[in-house]
């Protein structure tokens, strides 16, 4: 059924950013290059068809590092298969963001 | 220290954006969204520090990073509660969207400068048993027959009709202005002339009774807003008129009397001054005594007037009552709202005209809620109709004009009009048990059954309370739309 979902181009650009790993919104921002009025929108409704979940990374380590705490971006079962499809659909995708590149930015 | 202090306050401004963002999302999500943005503001500050080409460059990339916020808090409240409000709009939505546009209109309109010029000319009336005396012969436009010298006749005879005259006299004079040369109707007057009117100066700063040898000016309203920008300091200036040279001593109010030639400028001279161009006809005002007011009551309004000592049968002199032009904003209104009322049943049926299929009937309260609902939507319908004419009349224009009147007052007709037919259009959809709008408008029947059962469009309320059934063709047996309420049994159909 998730495979199904048809997803928009930039949607679909944010879902193969995510797939690299664990991100956070100002690095997905970075990666795609999109501003956050797109990035987070897309985010919400994501996580809304449960093609993705988030979760708030400790506060120990966000201590550590002297920064605020991040909120991580993952995959899940179904965003892995709707973004197989979506790949099918845009097969530039990849080159867009190569995964490497993706994997070295999460 | 100034690139911190910077810093700081536009931090600040962009966590008060963010703050601002927040009050937007749902509040069971709001303090998490909020700390993530936080979080995020955090790296994108710390990301164009370091890359930045300059200071302005980075508070730009940050200021927009905080816009987009806006554009995620929207995202699921706004595309899909504001759409559900939409649909299913409820009664108190609609009150806060007309309070909304009254609250808009009714401080532009009180804060129009021509707004206000009628206003004065409500409150600046030409006192009553004012006359203008003028050539008998007059139809339509008043014709000035009395000269200085006969002016001054009449001033040194005691008068048993009139107690207080005027002369007045207006003709084209160039003025000059701001290093210009402009021509303008300039009315030269005897002094007395405001008491008789009984209208008093907007801003009397000299004593205009007290004549100088150099004659006064009073400014008209519309001069002063024109010319002067409404400078209230204009009090002293000097003006060149006509190679003369003036002292202004006032302004008049925004008057709607009806004075011939609609002056720009009045002159304030004595009746020698007056009679220094010859003898020029001119008018006389002049307030009734009791005398007076007898006469013309007997008269009617057009009262023929014989100089003392000649042929009462052969009076070549008329006086008509000195009118205010202007029925005031509040008159016109309600005038147009009597045409609109009037003219309703042609654009819309009056009557809320539903039938009721079943027993059921809504209680007392709800009836009297609905009713209420009602009359609460026409009065802001009304009140948001006179004051969107009244800004659309004196938008364009900074003072009192009667064109300004008219068309305050055909777009108080129309907004009154298309107001009301909305109000009843709205009533007739909303459910009588819940004064929710009733969505999901679908064909139901075919035309071929008009004549054994019946087609049309029926529609339901959101909670589940009503549906109802418009007829496409009006049947003598089914000849207005009709509410089925539904019992709980239907519940379920329908969201909580």
């Amino acid at each position: 059924m998730a495979g199904d979902v048809k997803l928009s181009h930039t949607a679909a650009l944010i879902l193969h950013a995510i797939n690299a790993g664990s991100v956070y919104g100002f690095n997905l921002m970075e990666m795609t290059g999109l501003p956050s009025g797109t990035v987070y929108p897309a985010l919400r409704r994501l996580e809304r068809d449960e093609l993705i979940r988030s979760q708030w990374e400790r506060q120990a380590i966000a201590d550590a590092e002297l920064r605020p705490p991040r909120k991580y971006y993952k995959l899940t079962a179904a965003g892995k298969s709707t973004l197989e499809g979506a790949r099918k659909r845009y097969p530039l995708l990849e080159r867009l963001i190569p995964l490497e590149e993706a994997k070295t930015h999460a | 220290m100034m690139h911190s202090l910077v810093e700081f306050v536009s931090y600040g401004a962009q966590r008060g954006l963010l703050a601002g963002a927040a009050m937007i999302v749902a509040r069971e999500r709001r303090s998490e969204w909020r700390k993530e943005w936080r979080g995020e503001l955090w790296h994108v500050r710390d990301e164009t520090r370091r890359t930045a080409d300059s200071p302005l460059r980075a508070e730009s990339v940050r200021l927009k990073f905080c816009m987009g916020a806006f554009a995620d808090a929207w995202c699921l409240r706004g595309r899909v509660s504001l759409r559900q409000q939409l649909v299913h709009r409820s009664a108190l939505d609609c009150i806060l969207c007309l309070a909304c546009a009254l609250c808009v209109c009714a401080p532009i309109a009180y804060n129009l400068s021509g707004v206000r010029a009628e206003q004065d000319a409500m409150r600046y009336r030409v006192r009553p048993g004012v006359i203008l005396i003028e050539d008998a012969q007059s139809a339509r436009l008043p014709i000035a027959a009395i000269s200085p010298k006969d002016f001054r006749d009449w001033q040194s005879t005691k008068q048993r009709f009139f107690d207080a005259i005027a002369y007045y006299r207006s003709s084209r004079e160039r003025v000059a202005l701001g290093g210009g040369t402009k021509t303008m109707q300039i009315a030269q007057v005897s002094p007395n002339l405001f008491a008789v009117l009984g209208v008093p100066l907007l801003l009397p700063a000299i004593p205009t009774g007290a004549l100088s040898t150099a004659p006064q000016a009073v400014l008209s309203y519309k001069m002063w807003v024109r010319e002067f920008d409404a400078d209230p300091t204009v009090i002293g200036h000097v003006l060149n008129v006509g190679g003369e040279t003036l002292r202004i001593v006032g302004v008049a109010p925004s008057s709607s009397m009806a004075l011939p030639g609609d002056p720009a400028m009045w002159v304030l001279g004595s009746p020698e001054y007056l009679g220094r161009d010859g003898n020029a006809d001119g008018f006389v005002i002049a307030h009734l005594s009791t005398r007076g007011q007898a006469a013309y009551d007997a008269q009617g309004d057009h009262i023929p007037i014989a100089v003392a000592g000649g042929d009462p049968d052969e009076a070549d002199l008329a006086g008509t009552a000195l009118v205010n032009e202007s029925e005031g904003p509040g008159t016109l209104a309600r005038f147009a709202l009597f045409l609109a009322i009037l003219a309703l049943p042609a654009v819309v049926s009056v009557s809320l005209g539903e039938s009721n299929f079943s027993a059921f009937r809504p209680s007392w309260k709800r009836q009297c809620l609905r009713w209420l609902f009602l009359a609460a939507k026409i009065g802001l319908v009304i009140a948001i109709a006179f004051y969107a004419s009244l800004s659309l009349a004196y938008g364009f224009t900074s003072t009192y004009s009667p064109s300004a009147e008219f068309v305050q007052f055909a777009a108080g007709f129309v907004f009154s009009l298309l107001g009301l037919r909305w109000a009843l259009f709205d009533q007739r959809h909303r459910c009588p048990v819940c004064l929710r709008h009733v969505t999901c408008p679908t064909r139901v029947g075919l035309a071929s059954q008009t004549f054994l059962g019946w087609n049309g469009t029926e529609m339901f309320c959101a909670g589940g309370h009503t549906l109802l059934h418009v007829p496409a063709l009006p049947t003598s047996w089914f000849a207005v739309p009709r509410w089925v309420y539904l019992d709980s049994s239907w519940g379920f159909l329908f969201g909580p």
